[in-house]
């Protein structure tokens, strides 16, 4: 591939690349108030939101009962654990028991939280 | 050559050509190939999401380097290992299901599909690209070279030609079965890797005599290893705890993660991924490293962090399940190596050839296209595996954290904030990539936390900053 045909692939890239429609289905071109589905009043949209928020507390709650017990129990000195199944308490607290807490937290609500929304647009 | 573990490790491949196969006859009866080879058609039912979200996840690291960690640093290190359970769940709830509308509204296949509708601007679909295909790129070559390691250690076949089996092994399927393969075989993956885990936790307790009796001959040795700081006391609660931006929250901003949260059928398929993935995720990563502390007190003397989970698993079991077992790393290799193939070959000719390049190509070429392009990525990545540049190694360390900064607040603040904009999306990418190589190359332990949580809030201010201010200049003309 010689110099110049390198230059016209170059020059097509960037030609193509600046007119390169951007594609979505709900794009109207006529329509110069392009809505932009991402943010019309849809009621599933505030379902969404509301399980993003169960998400972001899922979390803290996770990280409150990894922290308190690894760190506030597991602080004390060594000679002081007690043992539970042979872990040190501060782990089997901290960590088995987290593993158990978050998963019957998550499928609590998933049994009786969370909410089936169809995907499809009803066109 | 040990054919007792051998032979199980073949048995798994044939299994794994066989999901390939399996997921072509969705690729030939698809009505549009692209969807399909890239996105398995958004038809992802509940065990199958949980499997492959948690396999992609879990890679090398998981089965190898963690335990072997955990080998040296005791307790503190499964107690780092578990900021890992998030990963279970957090991506599904926090991209939900308005992330699976949109994406259907935009019809995106691909994350950069969504990138580019969301803010009308190529100029962030290119960013993206580019970033994916150069930390990817890297981060295969990375497991690839892991990967053919593995079998090299087990089977004494000598590396090259580890990497070739491993590469044909990967590619066959892949090719041929595009996205669904990936999933289809990442469940069977997933399954071992999980059988695994069940099995090595259970005879290494038995030949440790019960955990009791581990818990006091870890003691004679060095009683740190039973408290959460490590055995030199270097794991500080800010140090460990750092680590839930990097592998436990940070993981929405990765794109073989993101690609699934627009891959499945319905929300009941969301609502048993969030079980299943969270219960799978945290029985793996607990029960594989504490496999690494217990080994500590069965087999003390190994040096090589790496060596402890091959070392015990034979150790402790008959040579039929040691072989069972020994699939549970590879497995995890597979399945991230699967993905981020499929995601890097989507990348590249969706969001690159597609998009710019020849828009109007038919679905004919495309298939061609396709199919040769995931190849040739698959032999480039071959032949940076055989010896790979240091520069590769390089840029596999900062894949990770690089690509976390880089599209987390893209992503996520999209969803939800209105006002965020293309400026806002390209300068928050800019800076979080910059400004995380810069720190995980000068100032790695800085403020005593991992390099990448600086980035991340660095690049929130940018993404926050930058879209106010242009959006006000915006309302001004």
């Amino acid at each position: 591939m010689d110099g110049f045909t390198i230059f016209v692939r170059f020059v097509k890239i960037i030609f193509v690349f600046r007119q390169a429609p951007v594609r979505g289905r709900v794009m109207k071109k006529e329509n110069k108030q392009i809505e932009d589905p991402m943010f019309v009043k849809d009621p599933r949209y505030k379902i969404s939101k509301k399980e993003a928020l169960i998400g972001i507390i899922l979390v803290i709650i996770n990280f409150a009962w990894w922290f308190g017990f690894a760190y506030g129990f597991g602080s004390r000195e060594y000679t002081e654990y007690q043992y539970i199944l042979g872990f040190p308490d501060w782990f089997f607290y901290s960590c088995i028991g987290g593993l158990i807490v978050m998963s019957t937290l998550i499928y609590i609500l998933v049994k009786f939280v969370f909410v089936e929304v169809p995907f499809e647009d009803e066109e | 050559m040990n054919w007792g573990i051998i032979l199980p490790l073949i048995v798994f491949l044939i299994l794994m050509f066989a999901s390939g196969f399996m997921a072509n006859k969705y690729v030939s009866n698809s009505k549009s190939f692209v969807k399909e080879y890239f996105l398995g058609s958004r038809d992802l039912s509940g065990f199958i999401l949980a499997m492959t979200m948690m396999a992609t996840y879990g890679s090398a690291s998981s089965f190898i380097g963690g335990p072997g960690v955990a080998y040296s640093q005791g307790l503190g290190w499964v107690l780092l290992s578990m900021a890992q359970l998030p990963a279970g769940y957090f991506v599904l709830l926090i991209l939900g299901k308005k992330f699976a509308i949109v994406a259907r509204k935009y019809d995106s296949i691909t994350l950069i599909d969504f990138l580019k509708s969301r803010y009308k601007s190529n100029w962030v679909g290119i960013l993206s690209a580019i970033s994916i295909v150069i930390f990817l790129f890297s981060s295969m070559a990375a497991q690839w070279v892991g990967g053919a390691v593995l079998i090299e250690s087990i089977t004494g076949i000598s590396y090259v030609t580890s990497l070739v089996i491993f590469a044909i092994s990967v590619l066959i399927y892949v090719i041929v079965g595009g996205y669904r393969a990936v999933a289809f075989a990442d469940t069977f993956l997933g399954i071992v890797m999980f059988l695994g885990t069940l099995i090595l936790f259970a005879a290494t307790i038995i030949a440790g005599g019960g955990v009791e009796n581990i818990m006091t001959t870890l003691a004679q040795d060095n009683p740190k290893l039973l408290t959460p700081f490590g055995a030199d006391g270097s794991l500080t609660p800010l140090y460990v705890t750092s680590f839930w931006i990097l592998v436990g929250v940070g993981v929405v901003g990765l794109p073989q993660i993101t690609v699934r949260a627009m891959s499945y059928k319905d929300s009941k398929s969301m609502h048993q991924a969030l079980i299943i993935g969270t219960v799978f995720v945290g029985i793996i990563m607990l029960g594989m490293h504490l496999i690494g502390v217990f080994a500590k007190a069965i087999l003390p003397g190994i040096e090589v962090g790496n060596e402890v989970m091959p070392e015990v698993t034979q150790h402790v079991l008959p040579d039929f399940l040691a072989g069972i077992v020994l699939a549970a790393p590879f497995a995890a290799i597979m399945s991230t190596v699967n993905s981020l193939l499929i995601l890097v070959s989507s990348t590249i000719v969706k969001d690159l050839y597609l998009s710019f390049i020849k828009p109007e190509a038919n679905e004919g070429q495309i298939k061609t296209v396709s199919f040769t392009m995931t190849a040739i990525i698959g032999i480039v990545v071959f032949f940076m595996s055989l010896s790979p540049p240091d520069f590769l190694i390089w840029l596999n360390l900062f894949a990770f954290g690089g690509l976390e900064a880089a599209f987390i607040w893209p992503v996520v603040l999209g969803l939800y904030w209105k006002k965020g904009n293309k400026y806002g999306a390209i300068f928050s990418t800019l800076t979080g990539v910059i400004s995380y190589i810069y720190i995980d190359t000068y100032y790695p332990s800085l403020f005593g936390m991992h390099s990448v949580v600086l980035p991340v809030i660095i690049s929130l201010i940018a993404y926050i900053i930058v879209s106010q201010v242009t959006s006000k200049i915006q309302q001004l003309n």
